[in-house]
């Protein structure tokens, strides 16, 4: 019974707090913005527009929920729920912070703390991409039909990259088990320098930054939605909560991605300061503090491009995926194996 | 706990893969036979073979599926034009041809079910089996000539489809 009550309750507060960061998420990104372009931003709700989140959970929540006549009603409803739950799952492996012990049984600070962490990751990643594809179909539209088909085609183009960079990033770790990547992570280099892979794969990191907003439909890279050419995209049709959990989906998205791009390459959950070996409850709340506010500030940078950087034209995102990209990743592999064997 | 896990991963691929083949529209081919690949990946992952899971799921679910899709929704198909059926005749050779595969599978599995003496578990696996390091040893030692026979062969179906796309060579 006790064995069971723990996953489950992981489950629940991470999820909780996953959709919970949303709405922040967004009004962030709304006031971020209004900063960015010299603005002021939502701010009547509420103090300082705090309460926005709310009310538009409210709006999207009363809205008319309109299914157009022309859809295919299946894969409509369906692809709504794809493009949110492949990003969640994500957050069933990755650590959130060092194992702590509690009323003496050790906890892992990870939903399910897998051996094979990383191949979880990939196969889970790689379905991302049916939710939009089938929205853009299932709408029966030109404008969506073109977002749907330009997203897949860039999502499984840019996965190629976002791969071979964690490939480099795995064979320096010589593991697929996400807990022990961090936990190598958590050492230094002549007592200052934390060991992240930043350090040891500064190419992978570039590589894995640049693939990460192409996956996530982020500018410089939101060629699925673009809004002047296509209205929106695979979402012109939605309304309601159907187009909230599209928009869910994307911020979920960012936050996974975000979250592992901290695992990989910032050190995760580890802090200067940190014992990684302690298994004290306070100190496990320090690593999930630290690991929250490196995700945190991966994700204003996710904003803060998006509001200072125009959009790739279709053919230059493909160049650069195909030509430039995936050549460097091969590279760096090459390179990664060379200095292992030497 | 394993048998209870393979029960509904086996129904869950044996319904999807016969609506693959059953679906009138090509997309709902194509849905089904994702959902038929995420139960093989789940088979293969209690036959103590992550690795093959995850490639099922990363090659098959997520690439190759996306490139079927994609020709799918670009030819975009009507009613009118999904409603024309195939003749009487292809569906009988389907048929036989399918059931000749089943056959060719199935009898070899269960002639070396009789041999062991009927169905049970199998021997005790060695430590670490089925993990990536004792896989990627496994390829590039033991297996390593059909590792690179294989390369080449996908090598070769890269430069034959660049010559079919390509206009002027």
């Amino acid at each position: 019974m006790y064995a069971f009550l723990i996953p489950l309750l992981k489950i629940v507060v991470v999820m909780a707090g996953l959709f919970g960061a949303v709405p922040v998420l967004v009004y962030f990104e709304r006031r971020i913005a209004a900063f960015i372009q010299d603005r002021l931003g939502p701010n009547r709700v509420g103090p300082m527009g705090l309460f926005q989140p709310l009310a538009d959970a409210i709006k999207m929540i009363f809205k008319e929920d309109i299914v157009p006549d022309h859809v295919d009603r299946v894969l409509y409803v369906l692809a709504p729920v794809l493009a949110f739950v492949p990003p969640a799952l994500a957050f069933a492996v990755i650590p959130f912070g060092h194992p702590i012990r509690l009323l003496g049984d050790r906890i892992d600070l990870a939903i399910a703390p897998a051996g094979m962490g990383v191949l979880f990751l990939l196969a889970v990643g790689s379905t991302s991409v049916y939710g939009i594809a089938f929205g853009g179909w299932a709408s029966n539209n030109k404008f969506s039909l073109l977002g749907g088909l330009r997203s897949s085609a860039q999502m499984i183009s840019y996965e190629i990259p976002l791969v071979l960079a964690l490939v480099a990033v795995l064979m320096t770790a010589g593991t697929l088990d996400l807990g022990r990547i961090v936990a190598q992570q958590a050492e230094f280099h002549l007592g200052i320098l934390p060991a992240w892979n930043l350090f040891h794969q500064p190419i992978a990191f570039l590589i894995f930054f640049i693939a990460a907003f192409a996956e996530t439909n982020r500018l410089p890279f939101d060629l699925p939605e673009c809004e002047p050419e296509l209205i929106g995209g695979y979402h012109t049709e939605y309304s309601s909560m159907k187009f909230a959990m599209f928009m869910m989906g994307e911020y979920v998205a960012m936050i996974s991605m975000s979250a592992l791009l901290v695992t990989f390459f910032l050190g995760g959950w580890s802090f200067p300061g940190i014992d990684p070996t302690s298994t004290a409850l306070l100190s496990g709340i320090a690593s999930v503090v630290a690991f929250a506010a490196k995700v945190a500030a991966v994700l204003f940078v996710f904003m803060w491009v998006r509001w200072t950087l125009p959009r790739f034209r279709y053919d230059q995102l493909m160049n650069l995926g195909w030509k430039v990209l995936i050549p460097l990743a091969l590279l760096n592999i090459m390179a990664t194996g060379v200095v292992g064997v030497a | 706990m394993d048998d209870l896990i393979f029960t509904a991963a086996s129904i869950v691929c044996f319904l999807s893969a016969l609506a693959v083949v059953t679906r009138k529209n090509p997309i709902y081919s194509a849905v089904s036979l994702i959902l038929f690949f995420g139960g093989l990946a789940v088979i293969f992952l209690l036959l103590r073979a992550p690795f093959v899971a995850g490639m099922q799921l990363i090659v098959y679910g997520g690439a190759i599926l996306v490139l079927f899709l994609f020709v799918i929704m670009l030819l975009n198909l009507r009613e009118e034009e999904l409603g024309k059926e195939k003749g009487g005749r292809f569906k009988a050779f389907a048929a036989v041809a399918a059931g000749a595969l089943a056959l060719l599978v199935i009898v070899p599995v269960m002639a070396a079910e009789t041999a062991r003496d009927g169905f049970g578990p199998l021997a005790s696996l060695p430590d670490g089996f089925g993990s990536v390091d004792h896989l990627g040893l496994a390829l590039f030692t033991q297996f390593a000539l059909p590792f690179e026979v294989t390369s080449v062969l996908l090598l070769a179906a890269i430069v034959g489809s660049v010559m079919l796309s390509k206009k002027h060579v």
